[in-house]
C-alpha cells in the first residue's frame, strides 16, 4: 500500500527538521482502504466520487462504500433534462459502485420522466442486500407519484425504511420484512386503509414508527398494531377529515404524538412510559384519554402547536372521571411547553398536581414574550397549588 | 474512628489502594499503567486482559499495536476516562466529543488508525466523521494540500477512474466481438499474401470515412446534437463520448486508430494519444468535476432505456459485421495513418481486446 511518492517525500524530509517531516507527510493515505472507506462513508456520494482524482492511492477508493446516498438539485424541480441526467447518473452510480451489499441507500429526487430507471434501481438495491433505504421523491407534473415496486416488500435484509412525499404504497399480497425494524411513513399516499396495516402484518420486529399523515392519503383509519413497537411517533396534518387512529402496542415504551384533525382513538398502550402530546386542532380531551389508558406512565410532555392557536376549541377540557392509575402509581415528571396563563391549562397543571402521588418534578416553560410580571404571577398561582406527592418539585422557566 | 470514617476522611487513599491498575506499553516501548476501567474501555486491551491474562504486572504489560504511540495513548485514554463513566447525560458526551475532536489533521489521522487498531469502534467514527468534514465541500487541490497527497494521477488517469470499464454489458459484447475478429484476420492473414493486402490500399479520403463512421453508427441525432454541445462545453480539456453510441463508436475508434483524425476533425482540437478508452465511465467523470456545482452539463443524449438498448445492440452487430467485411482495409488503414502522427503500435490486452499504446508523453 506504500505510495512510492509519499515515500520520496519522506525520505528528503527526514534530512530537515522533524517538525518539517511531520508538516510534508501524506498520513491519510496510509490508513487502511478499510478506514479510508469509512471516512467517505459519512459523505454524499457525490463528494465521496470526487476524491478519487485526488491520487492513485484514492482512484478506486469510492467505489467500495457501502453508502449510496444522492439528491439532486432544486433546479430538476422544473427542468426535465436535468431530471432525466440526474436518472442517468444514478443509475452510472450504482452500475460503478462493486459492493456487492449495500448498507444505506439514500435518495432524495424529483421524479424522472422514466420510472423504469427507479424501478431498476430498487431492484440493484435489494439485490445488493441492502440494509437501509432511504427514499424521498418530489412529484412533478408529468410524473406526481411514485409507485413503489413490489420487490420493496420482499426484501429480506432490510431493516430500515424510510419513504417521504409522492410515494404511494402499493402494498402486493405477499408481504415480508423479516429483518425490518425501523419505518418512517412521512406525508406519503396509500392506495387504501388497508395498506398500512398490511405492512404491520408481516413486520415481526418492528421497533419504531413514524407515521405523518395528511388529508387526502387515501386513509380513513389507521390501524396500528404491532406487538414489538417501542417507539412511535404520529403526526396528523390539519385539516377537515375524519380519521380514527387505532393502536394496538402493548410493549410501546415512547409516544409521541401531534393531532391536528380531532381523532377518534382506540388505544392500547399500557405499556407507554413516556408519551409526549402536541395537541393542536384536536384539543386537550386526548390528555384525559391517555392519561388513563397508559398504566405505566412515568414521562408525560406536554406542548402545544401553532394549529392551536385562536381557535378556543382546545379550552375544552374535561378531566377523567376518576383519577387514572399512572398518577397514583407511576407518573414521575411531568414537562409543559408553551404554559400559557389561563383558566384550563391552570386547572390541568392543579389536576396532576393534586393527584399525582409520585410526582418528583414539574417542569413548567412559558413563551418568551410574557412580562416579568406577569411570569411573576403565574409563579406564584402554581406554587399556591396543594400537591399530592411530597417530594415533587416545581420548576419554571 | 471506625473504618467508615476513615475511608469518608481520606477518600483518594483508600481508592487508590482499592484501584486496580492495567500496563500498557507502547510502540516506542514506554510502559505505563493505567487505571483498569479506564483501560478496559478498549476492546483490544479488555480481550487482551481476559484471553490472555496479561497486563496486570509491569513485566506482563499489553503491548500495544504499532501505531499507537505515547502521545496519542494519553489522548485515546482522556477519551476512554470521560466516556466510561455511565452516568453521563448525551449532552454531556456530545459537548465533550466536539471539544475532544479539535485537532491538527495530521494528529486526527494517527488517532483514526490507533482507535481503530484497539478497536474502539466509538472513537473511530468520531474521528472519520471529524475527517469526512474536513473533506466535504472542498475542491481537490484544497484536500491535496491539508492532506499533503501526492498529484500523481495523469490527466488521462482522472478522466477515467476505473479500469474495470469492461463491467458494462455492451463493453463486454464489443470485446468478444474484438477477440472474433482478430481469430478470423489472423486465419486470413495465415493464407493470404501480405504483398495482396498491401495493393488494397483504401485511398477513401478522411471525410469519405467520417461519414461512414457517421453514418454507420445510427441515431444521428443523438450523435449529432451532442457534439455541437461539446464545443459549448466549458469543460477543460479532453474529448469526451456522450451517448451510449458514442461510447461503441469510440471503442471501433480505438481499434481502427481512426480516432485521431475523427476528432481533429470533429472537435477541431489534436487528440491526446492513449486516451481514449472512453467508456460509460467518462460521463462518470463529467460529473465528478461538476459536482461541486450540482450537476453536469455534459450528458444528454445517454440513453438507457431498454428499448434503446436493444436498437443500440443492434446497431454494435450491424457495425461489427461491417467490420468483418472490410477488416484488411480497415488494417492497412490504421497502420498508414498512425505512421504520419505518432508512433503506435498495437498489443493485446489481458482479455483479449486490441489496445493501442502511443508514446508515455502524454501532456
Amino acid at each position: 500500500m506504500a505510495n512510492s511518492p509519499c515515500q520520496e517525500i519522506d525520505v528528503s524530509s527526514k534530512r530537515s527538521k522533524s517538525s518539517d517531516k511531520e508538516v510534508c507527510f501524506d498520513r491519510i493515505s496510509r490508513l487502511p482502504d478499510v478506514l479510508i472507506q469509512h471516512i467517505l462513508s459519512f459523505l454524499p456520494t457525490k463528494e465521496a466520487m470526487t476524491t478519487s482524482i485526488l491520487s492513485k492511492r484514492w482512484l478506486p477508493i469510492w467505489t467500495s462504500v457501502p453508502i449510496i446516498d444522492l439528491q439532486d438539485s432544486r433546479s430538476c424541480r422544473t427542468d426535465s433534462s436535468l431530471r432525466l441526467r440526474f436518472g442517468q447518473f444514478v443509475t452510472r452510480v450504482l452500475i460503478l459502485n462493486k459492493m456487492a451489499c449495500l448498507d444505506k441507500f439514500r435518495l432524495e429526487f424529483n421524479m424522472v420522466d422514466h420510472p423504469s430507471y427507479v424501478k431498476t434501481w430498487f431492484r440493484d438495491a435489494v439485490s445488493r442486500d441492502v440494509k437501509e433505504l432511504d427514499i424521498t421523491v418530489h412529484g412533478t407534473q408529468s410524473f406526481p407519484i411514485l409507485k413503489l415496486p413490489f420487490v420493496l416488500f420482499t426484501a429480506k435484509t432490510l431493516q430500515v425504511l424510510k419513504l417521504s412525499n409522492e410515494v404511494e404504497l402499493h402494498v402486493p399480497g405477499t408481504v415480508s420484512l423479516p429483518c425490518l425494524k425501523v419505518l418512517h411513513l412521512v406525508w406519503i399516499k396509500y392506495r387504501n386503509d388497508e395498506s398500512v396495516s398490511r405492512i404491520f402484518a408481516d413486520c415481526h420486529v418492528l421497533q419504531e414508527l413514524v407515521l405523518h399523515i395528511y388529508v387526502g392519503d387515501n386513509t380513513t383509519i389507521s390501524n396500528i398494531s404491532i406487538p414489538t413497537l417501542k417507539i412511535m411517533s404520529i403526526r396528523f396534518a390539519t385539516g377537515q377529515h375524519k380519521h380514527q387512529l387505532k393502536i394496538n402496542a402493548p410493549i410501546l415504551e415512547y409516544l409521541n404524538l401531534e393531532d391536528n384533525l380531532g381523532l377518534e382513538f382506540d388505544l392500547e398502550l399500557s405499556g407507554s412510559k413516556c408519551i409526549e402530546l402536541n395537541v393542536g386542532y384536536g384539543g386537550w380531551n386526548m390528555l384525559s384519554l391517555f392519561l388513563e389508558i397508559s398504566y405505566n406512565l412515568q414521562l408525560l410532555v406536554l406542548a402545544k402547536n401553532d394549529n392551536c392557536r385562536g381557535l378556543g376549541l382546545e379550552c375544552r377540557w374535561k378531566p377523567p372521571k376518576y383519577v387514572p392509575e399512572c398518577l397514583l402509581s407511576s407518573l414521575e415528571r411531568v414537562d409543559f411547553k408553551g404554559f400559557e396563563d389561563v383558566a384550563y391549562q391552570l386547572r390541568m397543571v392543579k389536576y396532576i398536581l393534586g393527584n399525582a402521588q409520585v410526582l418528583k418534578m414539574m417542569d413548567i416553560f412559558t413563551d418568551g414574550d410574557l412580562p416579568l410580571e406577569s411570569k411573576l404571577d403565574v409563579l406564584k398561582k402554581l406554587l399556591m397549588f396543594p400537591r399530592g406527592s411530597k417530594e415533587c418539585q416545581l420548576h419554571f422557566n | 474512628m471506625s473504618e467508615v470514617d476513615i475511608a469518608v476522611i481520606k477518600p483518594e487513599i483508600c481508592s487508590q489502594i482499592m484501584k486496580s491498575y492495567i500496563w500498557l506499553q507502547t510502540s516506542d516501548g514506554s510502559i505505563q499503567q493505567v487505571e483498569q476501567e479506564v483501560a478496559m474501555f478498549c476492546p483490544m486491551i479488555c480481550h487482551e486482559v481476559i484471553q490472555k491474562g496479561i497486563g496486570s504486572s509491569k513485566n506482563y504489560a499489553i503491548s500495544l499495536p504499532q501505531r499507537v504511540n505515547s502521545a496519542i495513548l494519553s489522548l485515546i485514554l482522556d477519551y476512554c476516562r470521560f466516556h466510561q463513566v455511565a452516568g453521563r447525560s448525551n449532552k454531556e458526551r456530545k459537548s465533550f466529543d466536539e471539544k475532544f475532536i479539535r485537532m491538527d489533521t495530521k494528529r486526527l489521522c494517527e488517532l483514526t488508525s490507533a482507535a481503530d487498531s484497539l478497536q474502539l469502534k466509538p472513537l473511530v467514527d468520531l474521528t472519520s466523521r471529524a475527517l469526512a468534514r474536513i473533506i466535504e465541500g472542498k475542491s481537490p487541490e484544497e484536500i491535496r494540500e491539508i492532506f499533503h497527497l501526492p498529484d500523481d494521477l495523469t490527466e488521462e488517469e482522472k478522466l477515467e477512474p476505473l479500469k474495470n470499464t469492461t463491467d458494462d454489458p455492451r463493453i463486454r459484447l464489443l470485446n468478444r466481438l474484438y477477440a472474433k475478429k482478430r481469430k478470423e484476420l489472423k486465419e486470413r492473414q495465415k493464407l493470404k499474401n501480405v504483398e495482396v493486402e498491401e495493393e488494397r490500399v483504401d485511398d477513401r479520403s478522411v471525410d469519405d470515412l467520417l461519414s461512414f463512421i457517421n453514418g454507420d453508427n445510427g441515431d444521428s441525432k443523438g450523435i449529432k446534437t451532442s457534439k455541437s454541445k461539446k464545443k459549448n462545453r466549458r469543460r477543460k480539456d479532453q474529448q469526451k463520448s456522450t451517448s451510449a453510441n458514442e461510447s461503441v463508436k469510440n471503442h471501433y475508434k480505438e481499434l481502427n486508430g481512426l480516432n485521431s483524425v475523427y476528432c481533429s476533425a470533429e472537435v477541431g482540437q489534436k487528440s491526446r494519444a492513449g486516451v481514449d478508452a472512453t467508456s460509460n465511465v467518462h460521463d462518470v467523470e463529467d460529473d465528478i468535476f461538476s459536482s461541486k456545482n450540482e450537476l453536469d452539463d455534459g450528458d444528454i443524449d445517454d440513453e438507457i432505456d431498454p428499448a434503446l438498448k436493444e436498437k443500440i445492440d443492434r446497431e454494435v452487430e450491424d457495425f461489427a459485421r461491417r467490420l468483418n467485411s472490410d477488416w484488411p482495409e480497415r488494417m492497412q488503414e490504421i497502420l498508414s495513418f498512425g505512421h504520419e502522427r505518432k508512433p503506435v503500435h498495437f498489443s493485446l490486452n489481458g482479455n483479449g481486446s486490441l489496445r493501442r499504446y502511443a508514446n508515455s508523453e502524454q501532456r
